[in-house]
C-alpha cells in the first residue's frame, strides 16, 4: 500500500513539473528574430532606424517598420487588426486614455510599475493613468495645435499676433486685400479641418462648460449639440469660408501644398499641429522655419486666447502579441533618454522624460509661457474616453452645406454612438 | 434513350463536394451574417446581445447612410446605361467588315479594363487635378477655359467625375460581350432586309437588338451588379468625399467595419445583397422575356 502510494505520489510530482515546465515554454516565448513595430506613415523614420539600429546591435533582434496610412485610418487599420488578431509588437498611438478604451484595456498590455515610468515627468505621467493603471508609455514630446502663420507676411502687413478674435479677423482680411492666401485650408486632406475646432475648443467651450462640462461628456451626461459655444466655433468656421478668408478652391487643398504655401509666403496663416513643423523642417531646414515660421492660439473675443497642448504620443503593445517581453524591451530601449535623444535630434516637441535635453524651437517657448501662464489646456480629444468619430468628414460636409445643426447633431451622435459601442459608463 | 443516359451519366453524389464548399463558404457565411446584422456585434464586446432591427433602423435614420443609398443608385444606372451606350455603339462600329484597323480599335477600347481600377483611380487623380491636371489644360488650351472645374472636389460634379471614369475604363468590356453578339447574328437576315429595302436604323431596330437581346441581359445585369458594389474607385478617386457627395454604399460598410461596428456594417451589407436582388432580378426577367432565339 505504501508503495502504492509512494508510487503515486512519485506520478503527481512528476506530472506537476511535466506541466510547470509546459506552461513555463507557454509564457516565455523564444527569442523572436525581429519585431515589428507600427506607426503612422507622417512618422520621420530615420530617428527610429537609428535607435532600431541600436537595439539590433544590443539584442540581436530586427526590427521591422510597418508605416500605415494616417489619420482617422491610422487607428481604424490598427482596429482591423486586432480584430483579426493580427497584433504588431509595439505600434504607437496618439495620446489619451481613449485609446486604451478604443482598443480595449483587456486587449492592451499593462505597464503599470514597469521601471520606465520613474523617468517620466509626472504631469505626462498623471496623463496617462487609466483608472489607475498604464497601458502606454510616452513617446516623443508635448506638442500643440494652433494658428501657425508666416512671420514675414505678418511684417509685410505690418502686424503683430492678433489680440483678440476680431483683431485675428482684420489681420486675415488685411491679408487678403494684400493679395495673400489668408487661410491655407487643405480640406481634401480631411484631418487638417479639425484643428480650428480643436483649438477653438481652449478659448471658446472650456470657459462655458469648465472641467465639470468636460467630465460631464465623458459620462454623457451633457450632449455635444447643447453647447452654444460650440455651436459659435462651427458658426465661425462657416463664417471664415463666407469672408473668402480661405483659398480658391479650397476644397481641393492638400496638406503638402498647405505646408509649401505657408513656409513660402503665399498663405498667411494655417491651422495646424506641431507635427508639421519637422516636415517643414525637413522641406525648408530648421533655420528657415525658425526665422519664418511662428504660432500662436485661437484668440477669444476678449483676449489671446487660450493654447491648446497636445500630450507626448505613446507606445503600447497588444497584450495578444507573440514577444511581449521582448516587446517590452524595446519599449524601454526606445524611451531611455540616449534613445529620447535621437528622437528630439528630428523632431519637435518639449520632452517628457527627465534627463532629456533640447533646445526649444521659438514657438514651443510661447507655447511653454502659456503653459506656465495657466493660459493652455490639454485638447479636449485626449481628456475624452470617446472619440469625435468622423469629424474631418462632418466638417468637410459642414463647408458644403453650412448647416451647423446637423454637423454639430452628427458629432453628438457619432460621439455617443462611439462611446456606447465601447460600452463605456454612461453611453 | 439517349437522353436518359446523358442524364444518368454521372451519379448525384457527384455533386457532393461543390454543394458542400458552396455551403460552407457561402450559404453558411450569408445566413450566420443575417443573424449578426441583428446583434450589436463590434470590436468592445466581447458578448454578443440579439438587437433586433436596431441597426437597421439607425442606417435609415442616418442621413449618411441615405446619401450613400442614392448616390450608389446614381453611380449604378448611370455607368450602366453609359457604358452599355457606348459600349454598343463601339461595337457597332468596329463590326464593320470594311473597317481598316478594327482589331486595334478594338484593342485601343478593350485596354482600360484589363488595367487595374486602383492605378486608373491614381491616373484619373492627376488628370482630374484642378490646376495640373491634363483636362483642364486640354480645355484651356482649346479655349475652353470655362469648362475647367474641380472635377473631384467639387461636390456637385464629384460623382459625375467618378462616373465617368469607371465608364472609360469598363465600356471595352461592354463592347467584347456586344461584338460576340453581334457576330452570332447569321448575315442572311441582313440580306433578306437588303432585298425588302430596308435601311440601316430599320436593320439596327429590327434585326441587330432583338437578337442582341441575350447580350444586352448579360451586359445590363452585370453593370448593375458590378457598379452597385463600386468601392476601389470611389476610395481612391475620392474616399467618399467631398463631404458625402461620393460616399457609396461599400465606402460606407468599409468605415463602419474599421470602426470596429461589425453589426452595423453587416446590417449596410444585407442592406446592399436586398438591394441588388430587388434591383437585379426584376430588370433581368424583364430582359429575359425580350430575348429573341436565333
Amino acid at each position: 500500500m505504501k508503495k502504492v502510494f509512494a508510487f503515486t505520489v512519485f506520478l503527481l510530482m512528476a506530472a506537476t513539473l511535466l506541466f510547470a515546465g509546459g506552461a513555463a515554454e507557454v509564457t516565455t516565448p523564444k527569442k523572436p528574430s525581429s519585431l515589428t513595430v507600427v506607426i503612422p506613415n507622417t512618422t520621420m523614420q530615420e530617428p527610429l532606424e537609428r535607435i532600431f539600429a541600436q537595439f539590433t546591435a544590443e539584442t540581436g533582434i530586427k526590427v521591422e517598420i510597418q508605416a500605415l496610412p494616417a489619420g482617422e485610418e491610422y487607428g481604424r487599420l490598427l482596429q482591423t487588426r486586432f480584430a483579426t488578431k493580427d497584433y504588431p509588437d509595439v505600434f504607437t498611438m496618439d495620446p489619451g486614455i481613449k485609446q486604451y478604451t478604443k482598443f480595449g484595456v483587456d486587449r492592451l498590455h499593462e505597464m503599470t510599475g514597469d521601471p520606465l515610468f520613474d523617468n517620466v515627468l509626472d504631469a505626462s505621467l498623471n496623463f496617462q493613468l487609466y483608472k489607475g493603471k498604464l497601458y502606454g508609455a510616452p513617446w516623443g514630446g508635448t506638442g500643440t495645435y494652433g494658428v501657425y502663420y508666416n512671420k514675414d507676411v505678418f511684417k509685410a502687413l505690418g502686424v503683430g499676433t492678433p489680440k483678440n478674435y476680431n483683431d485675428f479677423l482684420s489681420i486675415l482680411k488685411k491679408a487678403k486685400s494684400a493679395g495673400y492666401i489668408p487661410i491655407y485650408e487643405a480640406a481634401k486632406s480631411e484631418w487638417p479641418l479639425q484643428v480650428f475646432s480643436l483649438i477653438a475648443w481652449p478659448s471658446f467651450v472650456d470657459p462655458e462648460i469648465g472641467d465639470e462640462g468636460v467630465a460631464k461628456l465623458e459620462v454623457n451626461e451633457l450632449r455635444l449639440n447643447e453647447i452654444a459655444s460650440l455651436r459659435d466655433v462651427f458658426s465661425r468656421y462657416v463664417a471664415l469660408r463666407d469672408m473668402g478668408l480661405f483659398q480658391d478652391g479650397y476644397q481641393a487643398g492638400t496638406y503638402e501644398e498647405q505646408m509649401e504655401f505657408l513656409a513660402t509666403g503665399k498663405a498667411a496663416v494655417a491651422f495646424q499641429i506641431s507635427n508639421f513643423i519637422p516636415s517643414l523642417i525637413a522641406k525648408f531646414g530648421e533655420d528657415y522655419v525658425t526665422e519664418k515660421i511662428g504660432w500662436f492660439p485661437l484668440p477669444s473675443d476678449t483676449d489671446e486666447g487660450i493654447a491648446m497642448l497636445t500630450p507626448a504620443h505613446q507606445l503600447l503593445v497588444p497584450s495578444g502579441g507573440k514577444n511581449i517581453p521582448y516587446a517590452m524591451d524595446l519599449v524601454r530601449f526606445m524611451t531611455k533618454p540616449e534613445m529620447q535623444q535621437i528622437y528630439f535630434e528630428y523632431n519637435t516637441g518639449i520632452p517628457v522624460y527627465k534627463g532629456v535635453t533640447k533646445e526649444l524651437l521659438p514657438y514651443e517657448k510661447e507655447v511653454l509661457a502659456f503653459d506656465q501662464r495657466g493660459k493652455a489646456k490639454i485638447n479636449i480629444q485626449n481628456r475624452l474616453s470617446s472619440s469625435f468619430t468622423d469629424f474631418p468628414k462632418i466638417l468637410q460636409n459642414l463647408l458644403i452645406t453650412s448647416n451647423v445643426t446637423e454637423a454639430l447633431n452628427r458629432m453628438d451622435e457619432n460621439y455617443r454612438k462611439t462611446g456606447n459601442a465601447r460600452a463605456l459608463p454612461g453611453f | 434513350m439517349i437522353k436518359r443516359n446523358l442524364q444518368t451519366r454521372y451519379p448525384n453524389w457527384f455533386l457532393g463536394p461543390a454543394i458542400f464548399l458552396f455551403g460552407f463558404l457561402f450559404v453558411i457565411p450569408t445566413l450566420t451574417s443575417f443573424y449578426y446584422s441583428l446583434t450589436d456585434w463590434n470590436i468592445n464586446r466581447r458578448v454578443i446581445t440579439f438587437v433586433g432591427l436596431k441597426n437597421f433602423k439607425e442606417l435609415f435614420a442616418d442621413i449618411k447612410f441615405r446619401a450613400t443609398l442614392s448616390n450608389t443608385l446614381i453611380y449604378s444606372f448611370s455607368v450602366t446605361f453609359a457604358r452599355n451606350f457606348l459600349g454598343l455603339l463601339f461595337a457597332i462600329m468596329l463590326n464593320t467588315a470594311f473597317l481598316k484597323g478594327r482589331n486595334l480599335f478594338r484593342v485601343i477600347v478593350f485596354l482600360p479594363y484589363i488595367i487595374a481600377p486602383v492605378v486608373i483611380g491614381y491616373l484619373f487623380t492627376a488628370i482630374y487635378h484642378p490646376v495640373n491636371g491634363i483636362l483642364n489644360q486640354t480645355l484651356t488650351f482649346f479655349g475652353l477655359g470655362f469648362l475647367a472645374k474641380d472635377w473631384l472636389n467639387d461636390p456637385s460634379i464629384a460623382l459625375f467625375s467618378t462616373i465617368m471614369t469607371d465608364v472609360w475604363r469598363t465600356t471595352g468590356f461592354s463592347m467584347v460581350i456586344y461584338l460576340a453578339g453581334l457576330q452570332a447574328i447569321p448575315h442572311e437576315y441582313y440580306e433578306s432586309s437588303d432585298i425588302d429595302g430596308a435601311n440601316g436604323f430599320k436593320k439596327l431596330i429590327h434585326i441587330t437588338l432583338p437578337l442582341l437581346a441575350p447580350s444586352i441581359t448579360v451586359n445590363v445585369v452585370l453593370a448593375l451588379i458590378g457598379t452597385m458594389k463600386v468601392f476601389v474607385m470611389i476610395l481612391v478617386l475620392t474616399n467618399g468625399g467631398p463631404g458625402y457627395a461620393t460616399e457609396v454604399i461599400n465606402t460606407y460598410i468599409m468605415s463602419m467595419f474599421s470602426l470596429g461596428l461589425y453589426g452595423s456594417g453587416t446590417a449596410a451589407n444585407i442592406i446592399l445583397s436586398i438591394l441588388i436582388v430587388i434591383i437585379g432580378l426584376p430588370v433581368l426577367l424583364i430582359l429575359k422575356k425580350r430575348e429573341v432565339e436565333l
